[in-house]
């Protein structure tokens, strides 16, 4: 009865933090990329400000001691005067305390077309990079490389520009101190001019590194949100429990009121069976009393009065029997013919029929057994031609007239009931079997006898129960299918 | 042994009964011989109404629930012309909205089914009273006197008997004093089918001007008779 799906609700839950999920990491690898990014960037520029150190503040020093004749001209030494090398070196240092602490390691590289030393040769990329720099077309470089299977984040910065006081170094041979040439040789990072962009510095961080910073966090807060979705649907799942339990205590309720509703209707049935030979037996001993005070009694008169009374009080028990087989409930399935059913169905209404001069005709076209219980099938039609009896005496059709027939058609068995009432007024025509519906007046509509009717065929008799309307009226066709054992 | 009883009114009597139920109906009907001359039985509203317009009854018992057309139906239809004639409806039905309908109807007795012999005769009763207007002797000049019930004229002290005809031509008389009554209308209530004539009604009326006071009964040239009572 319960609209709800458990299993569509639990699909559509993991679906909902699949991509709630991967929405997040890409929201977190941006964030944390940002970040990488913001850092890098200022040991970067760091690196440039710690250049401009070594270029305007030890560099002269060194000149002034060559110039003091304290130092001999021929004096060079990178690890004091090379720009590059020192911070080469200082970053060398930096990684291999971070390799130590287990921090993310930082690759740095100076890189230039023009190297003094060919450790710091540009590759196709980085003189790629260098020469936008160049052009003026960036500011600052920042990518995603992938190299060797691993996804690096990578930022250059270009070096500052060339300066008058560069070019002692990076001119021509016969200017640069003789330990220079010497050391590095006489081609290598000469001929450079000022104003020019000699190189670009770079970082190089492995992504995994850099996203491994807040993995925790981002599983911990994967992790509430998997809570949260669970709770939920926990949450959901009780409330459709308890849904579930209301349904049926609802349905218990219907069952009862039901039972109820149709004992009042074979209540009204037997009054109505009962009337008659009751009346009759009446008028006999009206008949016998008036004719004994006038002495005009005779014997056969007697006999014929007892034998005319007789018949009506087997009538009477037959009745009485007919409606107490009906209510006692059978508690084991049995095999029964069909015909058994209707042929209850028949003495249980017909009273009300004729009285309402409701015509029944019943056509067994073909007999067949059924595996169940018998009044419960008889309940169901029952139910069924007491609506069609009622919407005829509404409509006050001319010859009133309920037809049911039973066949077999393929594998399946069918009873068809049809009135000539015309037809189902609402729309969709199925909805009549819809609990507490009744198009009739509250005081002989419930509205759950054709409900009890589709629970009866479809739950405890493996059937279907459809509606249609005909020329003449409403047909309802109960489809019982052979293998219902 | 009743002779005297109110019943015996209708011993001169017509009823005309409906009701669809065979087994009941062919008991009523033998009750009903006892008590009336003539009883009629149909099965339905529309053969009721049929009936009546062919004879003159003086009672009429009706069933409700009958097909084709109901008992109340019925009888709406005789009242629009007969308002007079008492009626006693005899049914399963006792919802409020079926008494209501009767109610207007003005119908002597409502009998719920099943009854018994008490209700039944009573109801018999209260149409008998009906008739003549629940008089037990009725005055017909200072030293006449009708007794309907035992049929007899009271004379000078002397009782007199009235055959069956006489009975019923001088209670028709009565029910319709001060009007004037055709030989049709004698016809159509004393002989229905058979065709009559003017000589035997004569003998009648003649045979009962020697009973009762002579006068009474006054010869309208032509048309027939009227009964004049104060």
């Amino acid at each position: 009865m319960s609209k709800i799906n458990l299993k569509v609700v639990l699909v559509f839950f993991i679906f909902a933090y699949l991509i709630s999920t991967a929405l997040f990491y890409s929201f977190y690898k941006e964030l944390v990329i940002q970040d990488a990014k913001r850092e890098v960037k200022a040991i970067l520029d760091t690196t440039n400000a710690l250049r401009s150190y070594v270029e305007n503040v030890q560099k002269p020093v060194i000149y002034q001691l060559k110039k003091e004749g304290k130092l001999y001209d021929e004096y060079f030494d990178p690890k004091v005067l090379s720009s590059s090398y020192i911070a080469r070196n200082i970053h060398e240092i930096h990684a291999q305390k971070q390799s130590t602490k287990n921090e993310t390691p930082y690759r740095y590289k100076l890189a230039a077309t023009n190297p003094r030393n060919p450790k710091n040769r540009a590759d196709a990329f980085e003189a790629k990079v260098l020469d936008r720099f160049r052009k003026g077309e960036i500011k600052e470089y920042s990518t995603i490389l992938k190299e060797k299977g691993e996804e690096y984040f990578f930022t250059a910065i270009p070096i500052d520009k060339n300066k008058k006081s560069c070019m002692h170094c990076h001119s021509t041979p016969n200017i640069a101190p003789k330990e220079l040439v010497k050391l590095y040789g006489s081609t290598a990072g000469f001929h450079e001019r000022v104003g020019d962009i000699r190189a670009i510095i770079s970082l190089k961080v492995p992504l995994s590194h850099i996203i491994d910073i807040h993995i925790k966090k981002f599983f911990l807060s994967s992790l509430v949100a998997l809570l949260l979705f669970v709770i939920l649907y926990l949450f959901v799942y009780i409330i459709y429990k308890k849904d579930i339990k209301l349904q049926k205590e609802k349905e218990k309720l219907i069952a009862n009121q039901n039972k109820l509703a149709s004992m009042g209707e074979m209540i009204g049935n037997i009054a109505h069976q009962w009337r008659q030979p009751l009346t009759q037996l009446s008028s006999i001993l009206i008949n016998l009393e008036l004719h004994q005070e006038r002495g005009k009694l005779t014997k056969e008169k007697l006999n014929q009065k007892i034998t005319e009374a007789n018949e009506q009080i087997s009538y009477m028990s037959d009745t009485i029997d007919d409606f107490r087989n009906f209510f006692s409930s059978g508690k084991t399935k049995i095999h029964y013919p069909i015909s058994q059913s209707i042929e209850l169905v028949n003495h249980l209404t017909n009273a009300t029929l004729d009285k309402n001069s409701i015509l029944l005709k019943t056509e067994i076209e073909e007999d067949f057994i059924l595996f169940g219980y018998p009044n419960e099938m008889t309940q169901a039609i029952v139910n069924i031609i007491n609506n069609a009896k009622d919407v005829l005496i509404e409509r006050e059709i001319l010859h009133p007239c309920i037809t049911i027939k039973t066949f077999k058609i393929d594998k399946s068995s069918k009873i068809t009931i049809e009135d000539n009432a015309g037809g189902i007024e609402i729309k969709p025509t199925d909805r009549i079997f819809e609990p507490y519906f009744s198009t009739k007046h509250a005081s002989i509509g419930t509205g759950i006898g054709l409900y009890m009717t589709k629970t009866i065929i479809e739950k405890n008799n493996n059937g279907t129960i459809s509606i249609q309307n005909t020329a003449l009226g409403a047909l309802f066709t109960i489809t019982i299918y052979d293998d219902n054992e | 042994m009743g002779e005297f009883s109110i019943i015996n009114l209708l011993s001169d009597k017509k009823i005309l009964y409906a009701e669809d139920e065979k087994g009941i109906r062919q008991n009523i009907i033998e009750v009903l011989e006892l008590f009336f001359q003539k009883v009629d039985a149909v099965e339905n509203g529309l053969e009721a109404i049929e009936k009546f317009s062919l004879a003159t009854y003086d009672v009429l018992m009706f069933d409700i629930s009958m097909p084709h057309m109901d008992g109340l139906e019925a009888i709406k239809e005789i009242r629009k012309t007969n308002k007079k004639i008492p009626i006693i409806i005899l049914s399963a039905h006792t919802e409020q909205a079926y008494l209501w309908r009767a109610v207007e109807l003005k119908i002597t007795k409502f009998i719920t089914k099943p009854c018994n012999k008490e209700i039944m005769t009573n109801a018999l009763e209260q149409a008998a009273l009906e008739l003549v207007g629940f008089n037990t002797t009725i005055r017909l000049t200072n030293d006449c006197l009708y007794n309907p019930y035992n049929k007899t004229v009271c004379r000078d002290n002397r009782d007199i008997k009235l055959s069956k005809s006489e009975s019923r031509l001088l209670e028709y008389f009565i029910y319709r004093a001060n009007e004037s009554i055709s030989y049709e209308m004698i016809y159509h209530y004393m002989w229905e089918f058979e065709t009559p004539s003017k000589e035997a009604i004569k003998s009648i009326v003649k045979e009962l001007r020697r009973k009762i006071d002579k006068v009474l009964i006054k010869n309208i040239y032509g048309v027939g008779y009227m009964l004049e009572m104060e």
